[in-house]
């Protein structure tokens, strides 16, 4: 699903003196591209998100998601969003939590990864009739990265899916959702704080000023898959970044 | 979620075993005599001397509490549904509303008696008046306060109103439905009780009634015994429901 962004700002209004989190943003994703976006805290990457996913409106500018605007793509539900709170249903076991997710995907019953699958695919497998509440805080975010998966759609907004995990399951993971991006080939918007994880994952990766959010300057990774992060491109990749992510920041 | 332990039921027992010895031994050492204050062995004795007049009477305001607590909790919920489906409805339901919380139930209740009798009626429909408000108010607070992540969650997910409804905002209100049972199951036997006190054929309130006028404190003990008893009760399986179904919760005893 290509994914075009043209001058987009978004003002936070509800506050007392209004914040400009997102000002002048433009962005062409290519349908099955997988990029990432890294920038400081409270650059707007979140609201970026948001906006694609139809959680908030554009206060100027447009998105096209596959030639939509986000309001009418998402009823086809074919643009899943993960947020940084894992955000389960308390009431409901793990199963019952990507079973309810594949229900409002839509997809055809036979299309359905199933649930016990994904449950193993991220190391949850033993736990697929257990409850979040007795989950620790990364194996909620597993959890929430499986019914990301469950919904199989095209366009996948991830919100710093891997914040929470320790780094061999971050590890493991990224290696695991690499081969799966590869299978599949949705088009991914990844927003992290790990440069290397961005290295690792993405196609090309952005780099955002502070606020109001912009994009600095980008960076297209030409390595092969799987990567290992301890070759010496690998790290030019990851020091180069660095440099951008700080002079970006000075010029915010 | 701790289940109740020997260890927090020990101390429990040590406490109330030792307040009654001690109001056995001051009756017995006073010589204080019943009219004023029975030993508890006397309330006892008396209590198992009635059993059957006890025993129908505990039967009778038992089932007034729980019919007017299940018919509160029945419109209290309703209510509070309508006025999420409906807002526009909430500033004149609210007013119905805390126009029957601030008028005392004492005064509604002789009037009850009067106009419904001495029958089982009017103590239902002031138990559940006084159930009544808070089910109404915790169950609309739950409804408001599901979690934003969650809500956003299905608002990504294009989730129709009735959908977060059901799956969303429906569960978010049984802690806060429990809140109000714990509120209400104690009140909804002093609402028995009391509306017993305006005339009544029978139930511990009635008991209670015509013991006081024959001044019978032994006989008038045993009821408050056997109310104190209920109540124990109905908060021990309102905590036990509690951790069955608000499993998700961390829940203080």
């Amino acid at each position: 699903m290509e994914v075009v962004v043209k001058d987009l700002a978004y003002t936070y209004n509800h506050n007392a003196p209004p914040v400009q989190a997102l000002d002048q943003l433009n962005l062409r994703v290519q349908s099955g591209e997988f990029v990432a976006i890294i920038g400081s805290n409270g650059c707007g990457k979140s609201t970026l998100l948001r906006l694609f996913a139809n959680l908030l409106q554009p206060t100027r500018g447009a998105i096209s998601l596959g030639g939509l605007p986000p309001a009418q793509i998402a009823a086809n539900r074919r643009v899943v969003w993960m947020a940084q709170n894992p955000a389960l249903l308390p009431w409901y076991t793990a199963r019952q939590n990507i079973l309810l997710a594949q229900r409002f995907a839509r997809t055809p019953p036979e299309k359905n990864v199933s649930a016990d699958e994904l449950l193993s695919l991220v190391g949850l497998g033993e736990f697929s009739s257990a409850y979040p509440h007795a989950f620790s805080g990364g194996m909620q975010q597993r959890l929430s990265l499986a019914r990301a998966l469950a919904m199989n759609a095209d366009l996948w907004l991830m919100d710093e899916p891997f914040a929470a995990l320790d780094e061999l399951t971050r590890e493991r993971l990224t290696i695991q959702l690499s081969e799966i991006w590869q299978r599949r080939r949705p088009t991914v918007l990844w927003v992290t704080h790990s440069i290397p994880e961005a290295v690792r994952l993405a196609d090309r990766v952005l780099v955002m000023t502070p606020r109001p959010g912009r994009f600095y300057g980008e960076v297209r990774i030409s390595l092969p898959r799987p990567r290992e992060d301890t070759t010496l491109e690998f790290q030019t990749y990851v020091r180069k970044l660095k440099q951008m992510l700080v002079s970006g920041g000075e010029t915010g | 979620m701790k289940p109740i332990s020997s260890q927090s039921t020990l101390p429990t027992f040590v406490i109330l075993a030792s307040i009654f010895t001690g109001w056995e031994a001051l009756v017995r050492l006073r010589g204080i005599p019943p009219y004023l204050l029975p030993a508890p062995t006397h309330i006892l004795r008396t209590i198992f001397a009635n059993l059957s007049l006890y025993g129908q009477s505990t039967l009778i305001t038992l089932g007034e509490s729980l019919s007017g607590l299940i018919l509160g909790v029945i419109a209290g919920t309703g209510a509070a549904l309508l006025l999420s489906l409906w807002p526009r409805l909430e500033r004149g339901v609210m007013t119905v509303a805390i126009l029957v919380k601030s008028t005392p139930m004492v005064a509604i209740a002789p009037l009850l008696t009067i106009w419904l009798g001495f029958g089982v009626l009017p103590k239902v429909i002031i138990t559940a008046l006084l159930t009544f408000f808070p089910v109404l108010v915790n169950v609309i607070s739950g409804l408001q306060h599901a979690d934003p992540a969650l809500l956003d969650l299905f608002s990504s997910w294009r989730a129709s109103r009735w959908e977060v409804f059901r799956f969303v905002r429906l569960p978010s209100t049984l802690p806060y439905l429990f809140a109000a049972l714990k509120i209400s199951a104690p009140l909804s036997l002093i609402a028995a009780v009391v509306a017993e006190w305006t005339g009544a054929s029978g139930g511990l309130g009635h008991v209670m009634w015509l013991a006081y006028s024959n001044l019978n404190l032994p006989f008038l003990f045993g009821a408050v015994f056997i109310l104190g008893l209920a109540g124990v009760a109905f908060y021990i399986t309102l905590t036990w429901a509690e951790r069955r179904f608000v499993f998700w919760q961390e829940i203080e005893a």
